[in-house]
Formats: structure tokens, sequence, C-alpha cells
């Protein structure tokens, strides 16, 4: 259950190419890691998967069958510095946006509803501050907030870009034990990151991506060294260093 | 003193120009909100000027000049749309450099014209003391038609301003929600014509929206003040041009600005006086507003950067 899969997947932005032939499969029930160098396509691969990048070519299906999102509960934790702190929401608002897909166009949130954000921002040890504005918690609690959306969401596919940048122990454990709930549930757990630490630690299963595929597979068999310098081509000696 | 607010309702066509501009207030002051909170501010300007060679046309070829506006202002929504479509390059500089040619082709068309300063004065800055009642329920029709879209996907626009990812990855059309976006803006900017002009539509489609935002951290709160703020300067600058008698429009579009500028100035939480005042008492704001960034890169420090 849960099988992602990719089948010849080509993305281009005007001449750029961002993503080129990449076929892999994404096991549900497993962590798989998404690494690779800066502009190397960890972003634009989850937005395929997300389907806001719409123009490309090839397939992806989830067991077997075109990938239908209106069906499929997918969960998507963005990159802290792409979101926009200013907007007018309260940490109940962002949270809420995690029941979209349920709530359809023009339903509104029923109590039921209500008591499910509270719950996961409890959850997530940011209870009773539904009314706060986004902005006014600190990074670790603004990807806490976010972890809160998915969590709410019950999710099939669990999309995480670059969820561990710059976070306190705190969080980091907190989001360690999230994607072992969402595993423990069946869903196919895929995140993007640059710390190939913290890959090697928590993924079942990695990707690595420098806009064609370089390697995928078990963790242990992929995360070589052979594979690491030829996903980042001479900066390996960065990672051998940290 | 009371005869300030109760004379200009004496006159039809006073009458008339309260109404239709309160019917304008509330549809720019709620498509605005969307057009501010999902960054279109620019893109709105575009369309305003892409407009304009639509009117003219429209005007020579003695059509109905909201019918040409909209097949202008359409056509350019749907090219903006394309021209956006999963690009990462912004295309601002295309857009303003193609825009502003737009608009001097209008102007070389209205300018081969006999008589045409006059024409270009009311397409440009609208006529609302000439409005009619079939003015008005044209008007109406089409605020009541973008109010109700408005309304009906607002929670869509806003997910979709705030995470187009999560909007996507929820089934959510979102290409097409983004063009029906833009006509609705295309659409508010045309029923406005008539009344505000061409050029000046953006202070009621922007400015209160932006006001709003300054005003309030909630967004239904947002909202609501934008269409109040919006139709309310309406309202203002009409008493304003009637006493002062200078032009509607131009009073209207400076209403809007003044409830900006004072917003700016003595908001409770983003207010400039409110912020110096904090800043005299000490007081440390858990808020960070301002320097969303600032504190995630303290977090940050010490933690492996990346190869």
């Amino acid at each position: 259950m849960n099988t992602l899969s990719l089948d010849r997947v080509s993305v281009r932005y005007d001449v750029i190419r961002a993503l080129e032939d990449i076929s892999l499969t994404i096991p549900g029930g497993s962590v798989t890691g998404i690494i690779g160098p800066n502009g190397g396509g960890k972003s634009t691969l989850i937005k395929v998967i997300a389907g806001e990048v719409t123009d490309i070519d090839g397939v992806v299906q989830l067991d077997g069958a075109a990938l239908d999102r209106s069906r499929t509960r997918i969960a998507y934790v963005p990159q802290a510095r792409e979101v926009n702190w200013d907007f007018p929401l309260s940490a109940h608002d962002l949270v809420m946006m995690g029941l979209s897909r349920d709530l359809g166009w023009i339903r509104r949130p029923s109590m039921e509803d209500n008591r499910r954000v509270s719950a996961a921002l409890e959850r997530l040890g940011l209870g009773g501050m539904d009314d706060r504005h986004i902005s006014q918690f600190s990074g670790g609690q603004q990807q806490r907030l976010f972890l809160a959306r998915a969590l709410i969401q019950r999710p099939d596919i669990v999309l995480l870009d670059e969820p561990m940048t710059g976070l306190d122990v705190t969080t980091r454990e907190t989001i360690h034990s999230l994607i072992d709930e969402f595993v423990g549930s069946g869903a196919a757990v895929i995140l993007a990151s640059h710390d190939l630490d913290e890959v090697r630690q928590i993924c079942d299963e990695v990707v690595c991506l420098n806009r064609r595929l370089i390697a995928s597979g078990p963790t242990n068999a992929t995360f070589t060294p052979e594979n690491l310098r030829r996903t980042f081509g001479g900066r390996i000696a960065v990672f051998d260093a940290a | 003193m009371i005869e300030l607010l109760t004379d200009p309702w004496t006159y039809p066509f006073m009458q008339r120009a309260f109404l239709e501009i309160t019917i304008i207030g509330i549809a720019t002051g709620l498509v605005g909100a969307f057009v501010v909170l999902r960054g279109l501010a620019f893109i709105g300007d575009a369309l305003i000027h892409a407009v304009f060679p639509g009117l003219v046309l429209a005007t020579i070829l003695g059509y109905d000049i909201m019918l040409g506006a909209f097949i202008f202002g359409g056509a350019t929504a749907l090219g903006i749309g394309l021209a956006s479509r999963n690009r990462r390059v912004s295309h601002d500089a295309a857009i303003g450099v193609i825009f502003a040619a737009f608009f001097a082709v209008g102007i070389i068309m209205v300018s081969a014209r006999r008589g045409y300063s006059a024409e270009v004065t009311s397409l440009l800055f609208g006529n609302i003391l000439a409005i009619d009642e079939r003015d008005i329920a044209i008007t109406a029709f089409l605020a009541l038609a973008v109010v109700a879209a408005g309304l009906i996907f607002k929670r869509v626009f806003i997910l979709i301003a705030f995470d187009r990812t999560l909007a996507a990855s929820s089934g959510y059309p979102v290409f097409r929600l983004e063009l029906l976006l833009l006509l609705l803006v295309t659409l508010t900017v045309v029923f406005s014509l008539q009344a505000i002009g061409n050029l000046l539509v953006l202070s009621l489609l922007v400015t209160p929206a932006a006001a709003a935002r300054v005003l309030t951290d909630r967004l239904n709160r947002m909202i609501a003040l934008s269409m109040a703020i919006s139709a309310g300067s309406g309202i203002v600058g009409l008493y304003i041009s009637f006493h002062l008698d200078i032009s509607a429009s131009g009073s209207i579009a400076l209403a809007t600005t003044a409830v900006f500028l004072t917003a700016l100035a003595f908001a409770p939480q983003h207010g400039y006086l409110s912020r110096i005042l904090q800043h005299r008492r000490g007081e440390h704001h858990e808020h960070h507003f301002h320097e969303p960034h600032e504190h995630r890169e303290i977090e940050g420090a010490g933690e492996s950067r990346s190869p």
C-alpha cells in the first residue's frame, strides 16, 4: 500500500532541465530521504509529487494507478524560508488548512474540525496558542505548526522539504517521533534534506538526485562514498569533514 | 453642520454616485484583499493598463466600453496566467514593458481622433457623477457575481495564496483557480471603469486591502475591513469632491491613501506610533513581524551548513 512510483519523469523550466528521466519506486510504510546539491531538483521532485508542478513528462503513480490527489491524502511541510510568515493567519487557521481536501470548496469547519485542530496543536506542544499569529512563534515552533497541519491530514504520503534545517533538539525529536507515527500508519514519508547524517539515521531508503537519478535504494546499500561523490561532485569533502 | 452631510443627498446624481461607489467599494475591497494576499498588485496594475486600448477600440467602433475592456483584460489575464505557469523566473520586467506599450497604443488611438481630450479624460479618470440607473444596474449585477465568486472561493484563494503546494496536493486545480482570480480582478476593473476611471481603480483595489492588513493580523477581519475601507473612502471622497468641487475619482483615491497612511501611523500593532511607544517603554515584544528570519538564523547558528 501507498507505493509511489515515478516513471521517466522530466521537468523543464524554460530551457533549464530541473529533472531528467527520473524513474524510481518509493515504498509506503517507510522513510525515503532525497539528497543532492542545491539546484539538484529535490524541491522540484517534491512539488511534482504534490502536483504543484504539472507540466511534466512521464507519470506519477500510486499503487499502480495514476496518482489522484483529490483521493490521496498528501501532507506537505514546506521549507521555513519559503513561507510567508507575514500572512494574516493564526496557528489555528494554518493547521485548519490541513483539512482543505476534506472540507472541499465551501463546507465550513465543524466543531469537530475545530476540536481536531486544537488537539493537533496540543499534540505538538502548542496547546492553547490557537489564536496567535504565525509570526509570533519561534523557528522550531513554526516548524511544529506545519507538522500539526500534516498530522491532522492523516496522510498517505508525507512530503517534508528540509524539515530539519536550523532546528532545536526538542523539535527534531518531535519530528522523528511523528515520522515514526506516519510510517507506522503505512504512509510513504519522503523528505528532502541537506543533513546527510540525519538522512543516514532515519531513512530506510535514499534517493541521490542531481537533476538525474544517481542512485536509489535501501540506505545501507545506497549511502556509499562513491554514490555521494557522484551526487555532490567534488563537494563531498564538506560532508566528510562534518 | 449637519447640512454638510445631508446636502449632497438632495441631488439625484449624488445619490446615484453614493450607491455606485458603495457597490464598487464592496467588490474592490474583497477582490483587493485577495490581490494583496496573493501579491498580485503589480499584475493588477498591468491588467489596468492592458484594458485601456480595449476601451478606446470599443469607443471608436461604437461598442460598449465594458465589452472592449473585458475582452482585452481577459486576454491579458489569460496571457499572464499562461506565461507564469510552472516557471520560476519572474516576468515582472516583461509585463511592465508590454503593458506600458499597450497603454501607449491606446493613447495613440485616442489622439488620432478628433476631440479626444474629453474622451480620454473620462476613460482614464471616470465620471461617477454622470452615472445613470442603467449603469448602476450593470455594476450591481457584475459586482454581485464577483462578490459571490469571491466568497465561495475565499478559502481556496487564501490557501493558494499562502501555500500553492498544499493546494495542489489537496487536489485543487490551482492553475485554473489562479486564472479565475485574475478574471475576477479584470471584471472588477471593468465595472469600476465608468465611475472611477482606468487608472485610479488601483487605489480601490490595493490601498484599502493594504491598510486593512496593517490594521489586523486576522484574516476575516482584514477582508471585512478592506471592504469597509474601500466603500467608506469612496463615500468620504464623494463628500469631499462635492464640497470642494474637485475631481470625484481623485478625491476617492486620496481618501483611501489617507486611510492607509493613518493606519500606518496609528495601527495598534504594526503602526509606527505603537512601535515607538513600545520601544520607549522598553517592552520586549514577542512579535517577529518585521524580522521573521532573524530568530531562525540565530537558532540555526552552529548547525551544519549545506555542502
